[in-house]
């Protein structure tokens, strides 16, 4: 799969903003998730539509909190995965 | 176009929860909220402005009736008068016989005179209690504290307070093979669920039977160590996992200590359902459930097998397959539809249910403008399986709740509970 930073980036934008019933000009991509109001719930659902639109199970991996935290280390780390694959 | 309040199927569900406890325990399905105060609350003028606040909202002067296309809705009966919530005052001496105060509260409403909210103000010292009682015919938790925080904001400014004018929702009754196959579904997953044997559980025994509650409470810093916990160990955002896997931890040791090792532990666990458009609804129920099934082996560390669970509920939006599922269910009378979940899994339904309500939806950070230093959830949970574990986070303070009926467990078996949570942040 060929995608860049942005085009993972902008995804990640519209899934939340789908989830949280929020626009997506209020997403601001370097504040912690949590922040944005994302609880377990719904975390679990972005997990779920990142499976979804890049094939990738994330549920049981490795990545940290501090890859997680914000829409821009998400990015960033979900780019270097798919580039690994 | 809709224009009646047609009532969902899990509003009917909770009504058939209502009559189960009606008749098993006397009581309906209600939950307290208590709101833990700096200072006295003066009673009369908080009795008065309930009372106009209530007043607004004609929803009050409803009750259950059948349309003409069998779908169950909240009707209005315009004539009637809204019955006045009379706040009771109570000072207690002691500040740890709180709880069980409470429950002896909950004991005497009458949930059958079609009251659907009772006001309780206990006082100590310099602290008061301010405990609300709801009916979950009329609300549910999240509901309930939107329902408390619009009434402080009414309180604020009365003049430019706009009660809700919109009331009417749609009778779902169309869709009927996208329902019928969420059913299917649902049946699957409860044939799934429901182990060969009997569910894990305690059981219920015999006398009279009363809820009793036990509350513990984590400061601020020790749930920053139960959120860094739940990070590491769960993963980031995790919470809701880690504290359901703790909380089986501590019931798997129960049932060891007791010697209950048949089969799997089942537990529900409510979701919160609200849509777009819908975040901030007061009235009625907006919420569905997960379940979970832990066998014998994966109860000790259940961590994985919950999360991959709740995952692969999430993929298949199974919270709204039981929601379109139980829709069906609304042509069933009350009576008949309690029978038929008394049968679900030989009687047993489920070891405990669960329920993480996550960040408290009150904003306010005053109650009648005493400064709220805690809010807290005292549930009555259907019967069986009489016992409920509950959780929120009041301004980075995690309250659980243990909602038990006396027949269940003893103050050692509760003792012995308290005893493993209370290690949460140590892990």
């Amino acid at each position: 799969m060929n995608c860049d930073i942005q085009e993972i980036q902008d995804k990640l934008v519209d899934e939340i903003s789908m989830i949280l019933s929020i626009e997506t000009e209020s997403i601001d991509v370097n504040k912690p998730l949590h922040s944005m109001g994302l609880d377990s719930l719904s975390f679990v659902e972005l997990l779920v539509s990142i499976e979804k639109s890049f094939n990738l199970k994330l549920i049981d991996t490795s990545l940290s909190k501090e890859d997680f935290s914000t829409i821009n280390s998400l990015s960033q780390c979900l780019l270097k995965v798919i580039d690994g694959q | 176009m809709a224009s009646k309040r047609y009532l969902t199927g899990i509003d009917w569900l909770v009504h058939a929860f209502d009559h189960m406890n009606e008749k098993k325990i006397g009581k309906g399905n209600v939950f307290h909220i208590v709101f833990e105060v700096n200072g006295v609350i003066d009673i009369d003028p908080f009795e008065q402005d309930l009372n106009q606040f209530i007043s607004g909202h004609f929803v009050f002067k409803g009750r259950v009736a059948r349309a003409l296309n069998l779908a169950p809705y909240w009707k209005i009966d315009k004539n009637k008068e809204i019955k006045p919530v009379s706040i009771s005052s109570h000072r207690i001496q002691e500040a740890s016989n709180f709880i069980s105060f409470c429950a002896e509260i909950s004991q005497k409403y009458d949930q059958s005179s079609e009251g659907y909210l009772y006001c309780d103000i206990v006082s100590h010292n310099e602290k008061s209690y301010a405990v609300f009682t709801f009916s979950h015919k009329l609300f549910d938790g999240l509901g309930a504290e939107f329902f408390v925080d619009a009434f402080e904001r009414y309180r604020e400014d009365k003049q430019s307070y706009v009660f809700p004018a919109r009331f009417c929702w749609p009778s779902h009754l169309n869709r009927w093979l996208e329902k019928f196959k969420a059913g299917r579904y649902v049946n699957r997953k409860l044939i799934w669920l429901s182990p060969k044997r009997k569910v894990r559980a305690l059981s219920i025994g015999k006398g009279k039977q009363e809820y009793q509650y036990k509350v513990i409470q984590f400061d601020e810093k020790q749930t920053k160590k139960i959120i860094e916990r739940a990070d590491k160990e769960a993963g980031y955002l995790l919470i809701m996992p880690f504290l359901l896997s703790r909380v089986t931890y501590a019931f798997n040791r129960l049932l060891n200590r007791k010697g209950i090792q048949n089969d799997s532990m089942v537990v529900p666990v409510t979701v919160n359902a609200r849509k777009k458009g819908e975040e901030k609804e007061m009235f009625f129920n907006h919420l569905s459930f997960m379940f979970f099934r832990l066998t014998y082996e994966e109860a000790e560390n259940s961590m994985t097998s919950i999360k991959n669970q709740l995952y692969e509920q999430t993929k298949s939006r199974f919270s709204d397959k039981f929601s379109s599922n139980v829709m069906l269910m609304r042509i069933v009378p009350i009576p008949i539809l309690s029978n038929l979940l008394g049968l679900y899994s030989k009687g047993a339904m489920a070891s405990f249910s669960f329920s993480y309500l996550g960040e408290t939806v009150f904003n306010g950070r005053k109650l009648f403008g005493k400064e709220a230093t805690n809010l807290f959830h005292l549930p009555v949970p259907p019967v069986p399986p009489g016992l409920g574990v509950f959780v929120n986070n009041y301004n980075g303070k995690l309250n659980f709740t243990i909602s038990y009926l006396n027949t269940l467990l003893n103050d050692k078996d509760i003792g012995f509970l308290v005893d493993i949570l209370k290690e949460m942040p140590n892990g």
